[in-house]
């Protein structure tokens, strides 16, 4: 056990000095202002199948993992559900073409398991029984990201979304929190009609949404820092982006899942620390994603920052993407950056050591942001001069 | 019961035995066509499939090709996706469109896909292709089937080969586990291969020794005796083992009623040339002259 505890001792040693510093500690629930509630995204997701699971069509497939990632709220409590609960096993392949025979006789099935194993394991049956055939399936890429953080690399979802995004006829959200899980899970699982994927998370994670807070499937929404408060909840107000006025910001962070948070949070660092104000938007829909917010967000702040808890470029590239394919940004100035993992396998760790060891922090976005806009002032600069020679 | 109308439920059309091997001579003459004026596709498979192929959706199957959703249909699903010319002829003779439109086979924007996609083509239950996938589509049609009380059953259609895939096996275990008495799997077994012999390339033998130990209840028949095609067909659907779904293991010879091309792995993938389509179905074929 002593050796345990200095090895967790150096441990946290090597990410202190990985984590970017500022003039204080701004770390989760760590100063007397800006406090978060932390709860699971995937609560959400089995509160939306406890609500919804009267819908005669809704069947609820099992993969042998069913209470960790709430697909049980389907029929705890409610025996008279049982016979809608088909147990698969350990055997995502099959349960993947069995969903699509479902669908095929108006069901609405649901399964679910770690996002790699969801999302990556059964690729082929999601191409082309799935989303070549256009079915009405819904797939839990469960354990996202970090979340599974001591298991290790094997299990720790960091590509499932390049995979689901590149799937014509597929659908992609990844809520920011367990209240937009639950929203995005009531909307997907009755109200959306075709192959769709929504990706969440183990670990608690911060609530940066209210009841009231608009998630439109599709639509971006914009969050802004309006002052400090004692809960972050309260510190910003949220719109949909198309529904946004511009505000002259600074910069942009484009952000999805429980990196939405760490944006917020950025923000705020990035506010306290330079005085930049920052337009937060939140990605939540994947695929189709809003591409109007990002052209606006580029027009708009020049600046973009992209944060991903995945491999960069499932959000990044798409973003660039639509900046690359915009015509009507010709002649804008625009620069980038991409916060996400570098390309490498995950290790064992806690969840939270991992967003430090991935350099995925708010402080990591905070000091990203931070360098591309001391870039501009130096731009700036020069133009001047420039011009006054 | 066979081909009905499924809001008066009367019989639209039964074929006797002799009609039925008629109309797999016929299927396999325009299987020849087609594949010929593709310049492309699977000649082996199809060939192997006829006789079943005639029997399950001339004979077997309920289903109303005016109402290919009709909610109490027989559901065919075929998991071997390349055999789709034959899946498409089976449409045809029943009734869900002239058969002359399957020479569009292969082509851009035909419905006639080089693997069946269902968005293409109404009677097309699922899109498939990539191999061991529908048996497990056939479990989730089956589990919707008790679901739903509802009594018609689900068939899907595989290759010896395929049996190669691990889905396959997951799917075996999980209808034997849900009881699925509805399902019924048919395997075309022509014992080749793109490389060769299935019992070379990988062994998938004892079949129903398998199945059995997996909980199925096995029939192997000879798949182009038509009598016996029909009476397996019959009984599977009609009266399963009760809470055992039922796998029917077909005999077949690939490339069946081409002298040419029997039990020859070659002719997997590979379509038959002008003059080989002439030298199998005579002139008339190929010049629109024969008669069904």
């Amino acid at each position: 056990m002593q050796k345990a505890a200095e090895y967790q001792a150096e441990v946290e040693a090597t990410l202190a000095a990985k984590l970017p510093t500022f003039s204080r500690d701004y770390w989760w629930n760590t100063g007397d202002t800006m406090k978060v509630k932390m709860e699971p995204t995937r609560k959400g997701f089995g509160l939306s199948l406890k609500n919804n699971g009267d819908d005669e069509r809704v069947v609820c497939l099992g993969l042998d993992i069913s209470g960790s990632i709430t697909i049980s709220e389907f029929y705890y409590g409610n025996p008279q559900r049982t016979n809608r609960w088909i147990s698969l096993g350990i055997a995502e392949q099959s349960a993947t073409a069995a969903a699509v025979g479902l669908a095929r006789d108006g069901k609405l099935p649901v399964f679910g398991t770690y996002g790699t194993f969801a999302a990556a394991r059964n690729l082929d049956q999601i191409r082309v029984s799935v989303c070549y055939g256009n079915f009405n399936v819904l797939i839990a890429g469960a354990h996202g990201g970090v979340s599974v953080g001591p298991d290790g690399a094997t299990h720790q979802a960091l590509e499932d979304l390049f995979a689901m995004c590149g799937l014509p006829n597929m659908s992609v959200v990844v809520p920011c929190d367990a209240v937009e899980t639950r929203k995005a899970t009531d909307y997907l699982l009755l109200e959306h009609v075709g192959p769709k994927y929504i990706r969440f998370a183990r670990e608690a994670t911060p609530i940066v949404t209210r009841e009231d807070t608009p998630f439109v499937f599709g639509k971006a929404n914009v969050s802004r820092l309006r002052h400090q408060s004692p809960d972050m909840i309260d510190a910003f107000e949220t719109v949909l982006a198309a529904e946004y006025a511009d505000e002259n910001e600074d910069l942009s962070i484009i952000a999805c899942g429980p990196m939405v948070p760490e944006a917020m949070r950025a923000a705020w660092i990035l506010k306290n620390e330079f005085g930049y104000e920052t337009r937060v938007i939140n990605m939540h829909t994947m695929k189709p994603i809003d591409q109007e917010a990002i052209i606006r967000a580029a027009r708009e702040t020049g600046v973009i920052v992209t944060a991903e808890e995945h491999q960069i470029g499932a959000l990044a590239w798409r973003v660039s993407g639509i900046l690359t394919e915009s015509p009507e940004l010709f002649g804008i100035p625009i620069i980038t950056g991409a916060i996400g993992v570098k390309d490498r396998f995950g290790d064992s760790g806690a969840p939270w050591e991992l967003i430090k060891e991935f350099e995925i922090s708010a402080e990591h976005i905070a000091q990203k942001a931070a360098e591309l806009l001391a870039l501009v002032q130096v731009k700036k600069q020069d133009e001047r001069l420039e011009l006054t020679c | 019961m066979p081909i009905v109308n499924a809001f008066s439920k009367a019989v639209v059309r039964d074929f006797s035995l002799e009609e039925l091997k008629e109309a797999a001579r016929l299927m396999r003459g325009y299987d020849l066509v087609a594949l010929c004026a593709a310049g492309s596709g699977h000649t082996g498979g199809t060939l192997s499939m006829m006789d079943i192929v005639a029997a399950l959706y001339l004979k077997i199957a309920t289903h109303d090709p005016n109402n290919p959703e009709w909610q109490h249909r027989d559901r065919i699903i075929w998991s071997g996706g390349h055999k789709a010319p034959a899946l498409y002829l089976g449409l045809a003779f029943a009734g869900y469109f002239p058969i002359e439109e399957v020479v569009t086979l292969r082509k851009l924007y035909s419905p006639f896909q080089g693997h069946p996609h269902r968005l293409k083509l109404p009677g097309v239950e699922v899109s498939s292709g990539s191999l061991g996938q529908g048996l497990s589509i056939a479990v989730g049609m089956a589990l919707a089937g008790k679901l739903d009380y509802d009594e018609h059953s689900v068939f899907c259609i595989m290759g010896d080969g395929e049996q190669q895939e691990g889905n396959i096996w997951e799917a075996v275990m999980e209808a034997s586990h849900y009881q699925l008495d509805n399902l019924v799997g048919i395997i075309d077994r022509n014992r080749l291969q793109i490389d060769g012999l299935v019992k070379d390339v990988m062994n998938v033998e004892p079949l129903a020794d398998r199945y059995r130990s997996f909980g199925w209840e096995v029939i192997e028949i000879d798949g182009h005796d038509m009598e016996q095609v029909v009476s397996a067909l019959q009984k599977a659907k009609n009266v399963p083992v009760l809470g055992k779904p039922t796998v029917i293991i077909a005999d077949t010879v690939k490339g069946k009623g081409v002298s040419f091309m029997e039990n020859v792995a070659g002719w997997h993938g590979k379509a038959p040339s002008h003059d080989e389509m002439i030298k199998r179905t005579g002139r008339a074929w190929a010049e629109g002259r024969h008669r069904i």
